[in-house]
């Protein structure tokens, strides 16, 4: 029995040992290849699906004469976004457009584990808190994410999408208003993402909220996370360095939208239009 | 809980540091720890679903004390029956209720009359299958005067539960694996080695093989309309290696968990895409059902015994309750009588027990023969699995009628290189070659590198095993369910 579990101890040793110091040497490597692109890029938009099918960073970027990238990428939570923030301002990015609705409280860091698992890209800029986070809230997920191998590189997660579905009047299931949420704060804690603002003075932030169809709006105990999100955005008005820029109910026709919270292609070309606009506009400010 | 996560990984270490420690103080503490652990391991998916298996265990072992003090047959027989009506009940409800039912409501529309259907949302206990006949098999053996009932409760809940084989087999008889938790279980150093081993191979399988075909697999018949002739023909081929990949794989992490655990549990598959023909096929592919099959009903309903007619009446029988205990969909019945079809002429022709041995025994490479007899087994098993893995009967026909009709357009096979170039890439090929190379060279053993580098020094037989655990980590698919968990 003892040479069973001695044998087992070295032959995964030297599996394992290895396999940490190498995961070192890349996190060395990323932390090189990122740093200072900000030649490639200069606005980045991270958020979930929302802001995924909503905001055509092409047009933006035509519009405006600058690189703007969107890195929403569809159930992400704040968490990782956040995360993948870091790293992007690590490229140097000096303003971040970050999309922010009710459905970003209520995924809090995790929607499914399948998703978490693919945010391998932000791995080596979890902060040290971030980990703890992580391990207190789901240890063996934490340990996964831990051990999923990462080969160094630049990209970060995220896209436009143009969405091809024609309206229907249904709802994701993510942006469904779970029971617990009706008549309660939604729990999730947006502390770190105060501290990366109020951290950052340099850096310009543009909270968002995309259009969402007015039945969006219709839903039981949407009233309260609307009230809720609303002391949110007043909260984060007062950074100097941070603009809310609330359009969550700039559209009311169908054709605007695929789904009750997702623009439709043509909704999507529409709204980067207006919101060029809209940026133009303050920037001349 | 499922062997490929990072919770399994955490348990087995722990339940096994545990119940080598109570192998020092008592055989019931140490049966019990069983008992809760594979509870545990059951109650991490559904714990509300641990309530059918507790039922299931305290029936059947109480019939089995009952059978032991009973003389009078027709008593005998009510015993039996009652556990045959209580375990077939809770398989029928959880798992053929709303077939049932939808096939009634088809029934009845078809002949005009109109019915309301009352179908609940039924979940479908997982395992259900596989322990409600390991359970039947005792109390028939019991019946049968085979085997001698237990009076030991826990040792009889670690023979229904024991979480290794619980959710998907090998579904254990209880004169091979009851015994086995009445005596002292003595750490064995190399059978525990080679455990891990087969754990190992098992994984590999499994992530590897399974799950990487399993991605292609699924993209290929659920989008079947886009795809032509050839790229169908992969599509069926993936899922071929995918399921088993995922079984076998399965059933290697089962057997080679138990090993360390000191219990030996059956073989359940044996090379079976090196068979020479379908009855050969049979043999080798998901041994502990077909045995049990066999065993359970082929033979009571008198086997090959009596004329032709009896003989293609009883194979029929078989397959098709087969095809249905995998699931409540007519493709699975299909794909029995599909596969009953394949059998009957060699049944009839007395070729059925051609091929007893292992392919090309004591030779490296098959003769030309035998490569045209595996071939033409492998064509057929690819074909009855297009209707395994359909949704439907009409998806698995149109999907056949698209292949065949792409065969004959040139485009298509374009296509199918394009697909294979630019969306599969050289990796997957590479490692199913890999893999069949590795089966073939240990066919004649219980498992694909059971005797492999063996005989190797140390430095080359570890560098092997970290090769297979390296391209498990790194090339394994998107992470998928064991398919057989469905059953």
């Amino acid at each position: 029995m003892k040479k069973f579990i001695q044998k087992i101890f070295v032959f995964f040793s030297i599996l394992i040992i290895p396999y940490l110091l190498l995961q070192i040497i890349f996190g060395f490597i990323e932390l090189n290849i990122n740093r200072n692109q900000s030649e490639k890029l200069s606005v980045a938009i991270i958020g979930n699906s929302h802001s995924e099918f909503a905001i055509n960073d092409q047009i933006l970027s035509e519009k405006l004469n600058m690189k703007y990238s969107n890195y929403s990428d569809g159930g992400q939570s704040m968490f990782w976004a956040l995360a993948g923030a870091k790293k992007l301002k690590h490229q140097g990015v000096k303003t971040f457009i970050i999309e922010i609705s009710n459905t970003t409280y209520q995924s809090a860091w995790k929607t499914t584990e399948l998703r978490e698992l693919r945010q391998t890209d932000k791995k080596y800029f979890l902060t040290f808190d971030d980990w703890i986070y992580l391990a207190k809230n789901d240890i063996v997920f934490g340990l996964q994410y831990f051990f999923k191998p990462k080969i160094p590189s630049t990209s970060v997660r995220g896209r436009f999408s143009r969405s091809k579905k024609k309206f229907t009047s249904q709802i994701v299931k993510e942006n469904k208003i779970s029971k617990k949420n009706k008549n309660v704060f939604p729990d999730y804690n947006d502390e770190p993402l105060h501290e990366f603002i109020q951290e950052n003075k340099n850096i310009e932030f543009i909270i968002i909220r995309v259009p969402q169809h007015p039945l969006y709006y219709q839903r039981e105990g949407l009233k309260y996370q609307e009230e809720f999100l609303m002391s949110k955005y007043k909260i984060f008005q007062k950074y100097k360095n941070c603009k809310v820029l609330d359009f969550g109910h700039l559209y009311t026709q169908d054709r605007y939208f695929s789904d009750l919270g997702h623009m439709s292609s043509y909704g999507s070309d529409q709204f980067s239009l207006f919101l060029s606009d809209t940026l133009r506009k303050i920037n001349s400010n | 809980m499922i062997f490929n996560s990072i919770d399994f990984a955490l348990f087995l270490p722990l339940v096994f540091g545990l119940y080598w420690i109570l192998n020092l103080m008592d055989l019931k503490l140490q049966n019990l720890l069983i008992v809760i652990a594979s509870y545990v391991f059951y109650g991490w998916w559904d714990w509300r679903f641990l309530s059918l298996i507790i039922i299931s265990t305290l029936i059947d072992f109480s019939i089995g004390l009952n059978l032991k003090n009973e003389q009078n047959l027709f008593k005998r027989k009510i015993l039996l029956w009652s556990s045959i009506i209580v375990n077939l009940g809770f398989l029928g409800f959880f798992k053929y209720y709303n077939f049932f039912i939808d096939n009634f409501i088809s029934a009845f529309s078809f002949f005009g009359s109109d019915i309301n259907p009352n179908t609940l949302n039924i979940i479908l206990p997982v395992g259900i299958s596989f322990y409600t006949f390991q359970t039947l098999s005792y109390t028939i053996d019991v019946y049968k005067r085979q085997i001698t009932p237990t009076n030991d409760i826990i040792g009889f809940s670690a023979f229904v539960c024991f979480f290794p084989q619980l959710v998907a087999g090998p579904i254990e008889r209880a004169s091979h694996l009851l015994p086995q938790f009445k005596k002292t279980r003595v750490f064995n150093y190399s059978n525990a080695v080679d455990g891990c081993r087969q754990i190992m191979w098992g994984f590999f399988k499994k992530i590897v093989i399974a799950d990487n075909c399993a991605h292609f697999s699924n993209e290929i018949f659920n989008n079947y309309n886009d795809y032509s002739g050839p790229t169908l023909i992969l599509g069926a081929i993936f899922f071929t290696f995918q399921i088993y990949g995922d079984f076998s794989g399965y059933s290697d992490i089962a057997i080679g968990t138990s090993r360390l655990f000191g219990i030996d549990l059956k073989r359940n598959f044996a090379f079976p895409y090196f068979s020479r023909d379908i009855a050969e096929f049979w043999r080798r592919w998901h041994i502990s059902l077909s045995t049990w099959f066999r065993d359970y009903l082929y033979i009571p309903l008198g086997g090959s015994r009596g004329n032709n007619f009896n003989k293609m009446k009883n194979i029929f029988i078989i397959f098709i309750i087969s095809g249905f205990w995998h699931g409540a969909n007519w493709t699975f019945i299909f794909w029995g009588a599909l596969n009953a079809l394949f059998f009957i002429p060699l049944m009839i022709r007395n070729n059925n027990r051609k091929h007893l041995d292992t392919v090309a025994k004591g030779r490296r490479l098959p003769n030309f023969s035998e490569v045209y007899q595996m071939t033409f087994t492998f064509s057929l098993t690819v074909l009855a699995w297009i209707f395994f893995r359909s949704n439907s009967i009409y998806d698995a026909f149109q999907y056949i009628e698209s292949l065949i009709l792409g065969l004959f357009n040139r485009q298509n096979y374009v296509d199918c290189l394009n697909y294979l170039y630019w969306e599969i890439g050289h990796a997957l090929p590479l490692l199913l070659l890999f893999f069949m190379l590795i089966e073939w060279i240990g066919r004649e053993f219980e498992y694909g590198i059971e005797k492999i580098g063996l005989s190797w020094s140390k430095f080359f037989r570890y560098g092997f095993y970290y090769v297979l655990i390296i391209l498990t980590i790194f090339y394994g698919g998107p992470e998928e369910t064991f398919i057989y968990f469905q059953f």
